[in-house]
């Protein structure tokens, strides 16, 4: 008996481990790669002022998270102003795929060093955490092997494109889990301040309430949408069920892609929903790239690459 | 890093390889610290221990008594009744919630005045603020669904008033 309960153990450890380790493509990591290295640079030049600025905020106001815990004192406006500028630079290089076994590491870090920094005032932007985990992941995997100046460069040297391969597979299912646990993490502390009785809807159309209050009284937009609303108990109910239910059935999306379909269109509605009661944008999910690593993300990234080659070639001709 | 896993080989085919036989022990090791970490918050309070980028998610969670908003704000005020408030990159930066520190801060430390005097300086010489002479600060306390849905104001507290200071023509 314990030596067939010993022999399914480990039948099922070994079939969990080649699924997690499965052969994917080079151009599915590195499609993930051009995404977020795309996403941050858009998002430094978004929020680039913001960040320059955190260097001209009062030292008292500083109450450090993250790697800033290290610091008792703001650092230097030169030293922020000099990382600011060295992040930037490291994204480029990230997302263009130049030197990524060495320079990947050190983008990551900077980026949740200067993602953190901006948290450190008082505030804590939990928008910006799954981009930070999902670029360190890609910084310790091999995700320039294709599509990216490293490539272009082993190419020009007489190396043919890598077939599929394990090393490519397992970053991309680690990203998928990284966002489903953050979902559930959402959920559990719902349940863990709120009790079950979250799932009624009063507490999430107070919140929907005081969230739009608070940014009325502070002279900021507020949703138009979030007044009629409060009228109708009901659909707070029915919203509060169907944020709680896709919360903690994220690692569901894991088991199959027609699942992940369903949960990630779910999931999506959810920042959707986000946006229109209290007008807080979620930009990462909001743009699927949360839920990119769950899908043949390179299918896509590759069609506008070859639209994007064929217009160049157009324009050159 | 510590091995080649992120390296990318070439086979005698000629195509490139990557990982070989570190990749699984590798990207275990990765699997595990990563999963391990971000999983870690679930044993902390939601509410005292949050934390960047291993957070516990505690927006949309916290549970308010009566849906009540004690908050310190910047309004503007003018002749007849007028009032406005004033927006976040007025008062602090482009962030609502940064804003939102900067008052409450100033509030708490005794420094309602020094913030007005400030925020009146930069709404003068605005034109959107030209029907406007005063700033304030104020400790307000409302219940936020009457406020929305009736327009129910709460108690409010002058904390500090200043004047916005005009040129002479």
């Amino acid at each position: 008996m314990s030596g067939r309960l010993v022999t399914t153990v480990r039948r099922t450890g070994q079939r969990v481990a080649d699924g997690w380790f499965a052969p994917a493509p080079a151009e599915r990591l590195a499609a993930m790669r051009l995404l977020a290295g795309l996403f941050v640079l858009g998002y430094l030049v978004a929020r680039g002022t913001t960040l320059w600025r955190l260097a001209a905020m009062p030292r008292r106001d500083f109450t450090p998270v993250g790697l800033a815990r290290l610091l008792d004192a703001p650092v230097a406006a030169g030293w922020h102003h000099a990382l600011v500028v060295a992040t930037a630079l490291l994204a480029v290089a990230f997302t263009v795929g130049w030197l990524h076994r060495w320079l990947a590491p050190l983008f990551a870090v900077a980026l949740i060093w200067i993602m953190g920094y901006r948290s450190s005032w008082g505030m804590l932007f939990h928008t910006d955490n799954l981009l930070v985990l999902h670029v360190a992941v890609l910084a310790l995997a091999p995700a320039a092997d294709a599509w990216s100046v490293d490539a272009w460069r082993r190419a020009r040297a007489g190396a043919a494109a890598p077939p599929p391969a394990e090393a490519y597979g397992w970053p991309l299912k680690l990203m998928a889990a990284i966002t489903c646990l953050t979902y559930v993490i959402a959920g559990v502390a719902k349940i863990k301040l709120g009790g079950w009785a979250w799932a009624e809807g009063a507490q999430l159309r107070e919140q929907v309430a005081i969230d739009n209050v608070r940014k009325a009284l502070l002279g900021s937009s507020m949703s138009p949408l979030a007044a009629p609303m409060l009228h109708h108990d009901r659909l707070f109910t029915v919203m509060a069920v169907m944020s709680l239910t896709i919360e903690l059935g994220a690692p569901l999306a894991l088991l199959h892609r027609r699942v992940a379909a369903v949960w990630a269109l779910a999931a999506w509605g959810f920042h959707a929903g986000v946006v229109a009661l209290m007008a807080i944008l979620f930009p990462y999910p909001l743009l699927g790239l949360a839920y990119a690593p769950l899908f043949a993300v390179e299918r896509p990234v590759g069609w506008v690459g070859r639209a994007l080659r064929l217009r160049a070639k157009r324009g050159a001709e | 890093m510590g091995d080649d896993s992120t390296a990318t080989a070439t086979a005698p085919d000629g195509r490139a390889r990557a990982g070989g036989r570190w990749t699984r022990p590798w990207g275990a090791l990765v699997t595990v610290v990563a999963l391990t970490a971000v999983a870690w918050p679930l044993e902390r309070a939601p509410l005292r221990r949050d934390d960047f980028p291993l957070s516990t998610y505690p927006m949309f969670a916290i549970r308010r008594k009566d849906a009540r908003v004690v908050l310190d704000y910047v309004i503007a005020t003018g002749p007849g009744d007028a009032r406005v408030h004033v927006p976040p990159r007025l008062v602090a930066g482009p962030e609502v919630m940064q804003a939102m520190m900067t008052v409450s801060r100033a509030v708490g430390r005794g420094h309602a005045a020094t913030l007005c005097a400030e925020v009146a300086a930069r709404l003068a010489g605005r034109g959107r603020y030209a029907g406007y002479d005063t700033v304030q600060v104020i400790s307000g306390n409302h219940l936020a669904v009457p406020y929305l849905t009736r327009g129910e104001r709460g108690r409010e507290t002058v904390r500090a008033s200043c004047p916005i200071p005009r040129s002479d023509p």
